[in-house]
């Protein structure tokens, strides 16, 4: 607790702002210890209008900042900053909440070839093995705006076999940063990624192919976005190379 | 090291509030200039260097203790005698 003396009012000066917000003189910070005689002694000779307890100050002071040194100062504006930042980053998520971020995006498989080898990434078992040559052509450049740092688009087999009810591969992929990069015009391009079967049901097996896209934002979600566009066909009935055990 | 001791580095109490007034306005302003401007352009990162330059100026002006924050100094009571302390011990006063 400060301590409070009753002196004449006339030589008394107050200080116009401690009882509204907490700014504090050099001298006021070190009442607590007792070492310091010289500042305690400065503080006796004090009167405040009020009485205030170090924790009615600390209480206070959530609203207003210590200014009263230079770390105080630099701490009070760093976080105000931040404050300021993380209002307007959430401004930013929310200006582009509901954007719909659908696009036609038309693919077409031109040519498979299937491969019937020892699938070297696993066991070495003989599993189905496709290179797939496809055309995409997609119009991504409206999606960009200032919440879309990036975008990730992908290109998804997806089928069925008797073994397996639901398989999905990706089998190419490619990162858009800019917009003038997201117009996609790909004319018969192999397959990036290997196209393994979970066994060898690939043969005479009608496979979609369909697009998607992550949307990589700024500030908040990031969407997983597929093309309503597939295009569904049939897997040749011979391999075009075979490896016997 | 005694010379940097005394480099006063605190403002008074009307310094502070200024200050602090002050550090809120440049900051608020540039945040709100920056929103706007990053919205039309749409691009995030204008707005970012924005509020960045803001932050730079609000330092440059508010943090070191300039002299427009040292205007209104207290005016301090000489120190009392000690031996004149027991005698004016009473209730402190109420705010009106």
């Amino acid at each position: 607790m400060i301590s409070v003396r009753p002196l004449s009012i006339e030589h008394v000066a107050l200080p116009p702002f401690w009882n509204r917000n907490c700014y504090f003189h050099e001298q006021f910070t070190v009442h607590r210890s007792p070492s310091r005689t010289s500042s305690n002694r400065f503080l006796e000779n004090f009167v405040f209008r009020e009485e205030l307890s170090q924790k009615q100050c600390e209480t206070r002071s959530i609203f207003c900042s210590r200014m009263h040194s230079l770390a105080n100062r630099s701490n009070h504006l760093v976080s105000y900053t931040l404050t300021v930042m993380a209002i307007i980053t959430g401004a930013c998520a929310l200006s582009t909440r509901f954007l719909r971020y659908e696009r036609p995006a038309r693919v077409v498989g031109r040519r498979v070839e299937l491969h019937h080898i020892p699938n070297f990434t696993t066991d070495n078992a003989l599993n189905d093995f496709a290179v797939v040559n496809f055309d995409v052509k997609v119009d991504l450049r409206g999606l960009f705006n200032w919440n879309v740092k990036q975008l990730f688009v992908y290109l998804t087999a997806e089928y069925a076999t008797d073994d397996n009810v639901f398989n999905q591969v990706v089998v190419w992929d490619e990162i858009i940063e800019r917009r003038e990069d997201a117009l996609l015009d790909l004319n018969d391009v192999a397959s990036e990624y290997f196209f393994w079967d979970d066994g060898s049901g690939l043969r005479n097996r009608n496979v979609t192919l369909y697009v998607s896209w992550n949307v990589i934002p700024v500030a908040g979600a990031l969407l997983d976005v597929a093309s309503p566009l597939t295009n569904r066909f049939l897997f040749p009935s011979t391999y075009k190379h075979v490896v016997t055990k | 090291m005694d010379y940097f001791r005394n480099i006063p580095v605190h403002m008074d109490f009307d310094g502070q509030h200024k200050a602090e007034k002050l550090s809120r306005i440049i900051i608020t302003l540039f945040g709100a200039v920056g929103l706007i401007w990053g919205y039309i352009i749409q691009q995030f990162s204008q707005t970012v260097y924005i509020v960045g330059a803001g932050f730079v100026l609000a330092a440059i002006v508010t943090v070191p203790p300039w002299p427009m924050y040292r205007r209104k100094p207290l005016i301090w009571q000489k120190p009392r005698p000690d031996n004149e302390q027991g005698d004016s011990h009473q209730k402190p006063k109420k705010k009106k």
